[in-house]
């Protein structure tokens, strides 16, 4: 059977456990069911306590839904004895950059993942370059995480999964506790990772100028999935979005508030460039 | 007289050793009483280290601090006082919160100042409100709360200070766009009530340009720009070399202009955008 | 101030001294130490000196850091230099100044010891210098790892080790921090006398507590990503292969030792 679909939630639901293990806790995942193509760049939005960063969790077998199945290349994450298989298949980035870094030597951080995976030494040190030099960290091997941006420590992070030769790469708010050239360089990294390696990639944030780039764009609200499609269809809905507290790029709300008031202006206009570009056309029609 | 003022304010760190570095570099500025000022650069290009000048924490290397038109760094006495009547919340303030209860937490500033149990009292209740903090929510521990009820907490712990300049290291950094409005929200109704001096340091190029009087631009330890928002975003070019962007919707105005369009540069509100290409449309007969 | 400290740091670099393996630096280091107490001569002594400047020059670590890690032992010398030169009666009277005489046994020991600790200092911190705290203790895990069969899990140990290092820095940063943050609030910790003090500490060590749990939990997340599941079945991107300048360290340091023995039994002992 062929798929295409690297993966799979069928009526996932989950909720966290009570410290006093007595109330039940409302579910942060409401019966969601959902499919990762191979190869897309997906964006995962919705604001804290969504349920979004719960799905990141569940897609590497880290979290066991309490209901419905995740497959991950059809293979269950209930399953213990598949979640090592499903883990190098699925790679997870956290937000917090300094968390996750293991050792005190970038290339020997980024060489943590093959080593628990038994890859021998030579193909250990192949694989390290290759995820640094794809990073873009290639000349920082030698250095000592603590000593780096936090933009250069999230792309080390990236470089440690990738070493692990996944199919996908789920990032969990990997940019919220960046600067503004630290998220870029996150982002342009994911990108590359996509157009250019080919891997999936699902990127979980609460910045709309990232989803833009995304080629699928799912939206999270109240444990549930409220809108799903391509940026420029899910920011055409700047109301609903307003409403789960979520914010349209303001070049997509001023279009839209342009267009009430009669301004035959496209719908899909997300940045500043279009944006005037289109306001040139216009002008030049008349 | 200007209530804060820096005159060729200086800051090495590890001076005499191989890692010296300069942080902040002949530092003049002046900020007038009930200003809001947003200060932006990039990581490492001063902001930090130059606001940690301004209540005391940081003693310059050469060069002064006023307030009120006397220097901070005179004795231990009146650093101390300065760190009371300008308060600073460092970034990510909800993982200093150590009390037993929201109550305890917010109170160790006013405590610090040595004030009376009454006034303890009306201090953090007045700032527990001006963060929308719930009364009932004061008597629960600190670490049962949300992130974001956690970092209303902490900034609520300054705040409860009532200093005369408070001064934010991006509070909002690392909240969902709701999060952010809500910081801005108390902010601005605390300036209202209080007529503080505010200083925020932001990445945030669009919520500086909505909510601040005056931008400072920090770049390589040095100050780059100070002045008007409108200055300060006229001179994107500079900007841009800098590698800081202006606004998306003030991009919008300056590519149309660029383009041979006579339109207002100044937008930075969507409100004020729309009415800008409102006008322009009509005057050029694409509306009626 | 806390990132003054040097002791235990690494400086990379390309030396002969750095490529070394880890295994036998560890080892060697350990000798080093032995025989330093072994000297009673004078030529035992400036051989074992000796032997360590040529492995300071080889290393090209600059002497200014040698220095930074004796600076903080320089009281211990001091005090215990002085007690030898003041209680030691050994040997003959070289001078008396009023009640106090000076014997050659005191000085003798006064000056042994001194260069036995700074040996001592510099040998251990050159080891640190010039290995990385994850080469380190991976040379541990596999020197160790016949500690096995007693149900030790060399392992684990090694990691928690590799962990701790990591963090260090990061937690660092962190009491900076949380100091300049409870300073704003005016907490007061830098007056008042010790019990004042620890008090005034509260409010920067529970924070620090709670987020590095925080740190923990997460960081077991991220390495049950990483496929982590303990030392079984694991490979190393660094393999430790014995070459030919560790087979000559060992030579040195066996030449060293039989010297040190050799001269011990045809040289008068001085101490």
């Amino acid at each position: 059977m062929q798929n295409d679909n690297i993966i799979e939630f069928h009526n996932v639901s989950y909720r966290y456990e009570a410290d006093d293990g007595e109330e039940k806790l409302p579910l942060v995942v409401n019966n969601v069911s959902l499919n990762f193509k191979k190869g897309d760049f997906i964006a995962i939005l919705g604001h804290n306590g969504s349920g979004k960063s719960t799905l990141a969790k569940l897609s590497n077998s880290i979290l066991i839904p309490e209901s419905g199945k995740v497959l991950v290349n059809g293979m269950d994450t209930a399953d213990e004895d598949l979640s090592y298989d499903i883990r190098r298949t699925v790679g997870v980035v956290f937000q917090n950059p300094d968390n996750q870094i293991v050792a005190t030597i970038v290339e020997e951080d980024v060489a943590f993942g093959p080593e628990n995976l038994g890859v021998p030494p030579e193909e250990i040190r192949k694989r390290v370059d290759n995820a640094l030099k794809a990073v873009g960290m290639y000349e920082y091997r030698g250095h000592e995480p603590h000593k780096l941006s936090g933009g250069q420590k999230q792309r080390v992070a990236i470089a440690g999964i990738i070493a692990m030769l996944p199919e996908c790469i789920v990032l969990d708010e990997p940019t919220a506790m960046l600067d503004p050239r630290g998220r870029k360089e996150v982002m342009d990294t994911c990108l590359k990772l996509n157009r250019e390696m080919g891997m999936t990639v699902v990127f979980i944030t609460h910045f709309m100028e990232e989803a833009v780039l995304a080629n699928r764009v799912i939206v999270m609200d109240d444990a549930k999935i409220i809108l799903d499609g391509t940026p420029k269809q899910v920011f055409h809905n700047s109301e609903l979005l307003k409403k789960v507290g979520l914010d349209v790029p303001e070049t997509a709300k001023l279009a839209n508030d342009l267009r009430r008031s009669g301004a035959p202006l496209p719908e899909d206009i997300l940045s500043a460039d279009e944006f005037s570009d289109e306001i040139l056309k216009l002008l030049r029609r008349k | 007289m200007p209530i804060l003022e820096t005159k060729n304010l200086s800051y090495v760190y590890s001076d005499g050793t191989p890692f010296r570095v300069t942080a902040i570099d002949n530092v003049n500025i002046s900020i007038e009483k009930g200003e809001f000022v947003g200060i932006i650069g990039h990581t490492g290009s001063g902001k930090s280290t130059l606001v940690q000048h301004l209540n005391g924490l940081l003693t310059p290397t050469s060069g002064e601090v006023l307030l009120d038109g006397k220097n901070i760094n005179e004795s231990k006495v009146t650093r101390r006082q300065a760190r009371f009547k300008v308060g600073l919340c460092f970034q990510y303030p909800e993982y200093q919160l150590f009390e037993s209860t929201v109550y305890k937490d917010i109170s160790f500033g006013p405590k610090n100042m040595g004030l009376s149990e009454e006034d303890v009292d009306s201090h953090v209740k007045k700032a527990a409100e001006f963060v929308g903090l719930k009364p009932d929510m004061l008597s629960k521990s600190p670490f049962d709360l949300s992130g974001g009820e956690k970092r209303r907490v902490a900034i609520a712990g300054v705040m409860a200070m009532e200093p005369e300049i408070l001064i934010l290291d991006e509070p909002s950094a690392g909240l969902d766009p709701r999060g952010r409005d809500m910081i801005a929200d108390m902010i601005s109704s605390y300036r209202k009530t209080t007529g503080s001096t505010v200083i925020i340091v932001s990445h945030s190029m669009e919520d500086v340009a909505k909510s601040a009087d005056k931008v400072l631009v920090m770049n390589k330890a040095k100050v780059e720009m100070f002045g008007t928002v409108n200055e300060v975003f006229s001179k994107v070019e500079r900007l841009a070399e800098i590698g800081l962007n202006v606004p998306q919707l003030t991009q919008i105005f300056l590519n149309l202009k660029h383009s041979g369009i006579d339109v207002r540069t100044d937008i930075y509100t969507i409100e004020s955008a729309e009415a800008e290409l409102l006008r322009l449309l009509r005057e050029e007969g694409v509306l009626s | 101030m806390i990132k003054d400290i040097t002791i235990g740091q690494f400086f990379p670099g390309n030396s002969v001294i750095h490529k070394l393996d880890p295994r036998i630096k560890f080892v060697l280091t350990f000798v080093y130490i032995i025989i330093v107490f072994l000297c009673k001569n004078f030529v035992s002594l400036a051989s074992i000196v000796v032997a360590l400047i040529a492995v300071i020059l080889l290393s090209k670590i600059s002497p200014k850091l040698i220095w930074k890690s004796v600076k903080p032992i320089f009281i211990i010398i001091a005090i215990t230099s002085l007690l030898q030169i003041f209680y030691n009666k050994d040997g003959t009277v070289l001078f008396t100044i009023g009640k106090f005489s000076l014997y050659t046994g005191g000085l003798y020991m006064a000056l042994f010891t001194t260069v036995r600790i700074i040996c001592l200092v510099i040998a251990s911190s050159m080891l640190t210098y010039t290995t990385s705290p994850t080469m380190l203790t991976d040379a541990m895990e596999r020197l160790f790892s016949p500690l096995k069969v007693i149900k030790i899990n060399v392992h684990s140990i090694a990691m928690m080790m590799t962990i701790a290092l990591r963090f260090i820095p990061t937690l660092i940063d962190e009491v900076d921090k949380i100091m300049s943050a409870q300073k704003a609030r005016g907490a007061d910790i830098e007056s008042g006398g010790i019990i004042k003090r620890g008090k005034a500490l509260v409010p920067v060590f529970i924070p620090l507590f709670i987020n590095s749990f925080r740190r923990a939990y997460e960081l077991a997340f991220a390495m049950e990503c990483r496929c982590y599941r303990g030392g079984e079945g694991r490979t190393r991107l660094k393999v430790m292969r014995l070459a030919g300048r560790d087979y000559v360290a060992i030579a040195v340091i066996v030449l060293l030792t039989a010297g040190i023995i050799v001269s011990n039994k045809l040289l008068p002992a001085v101490i």
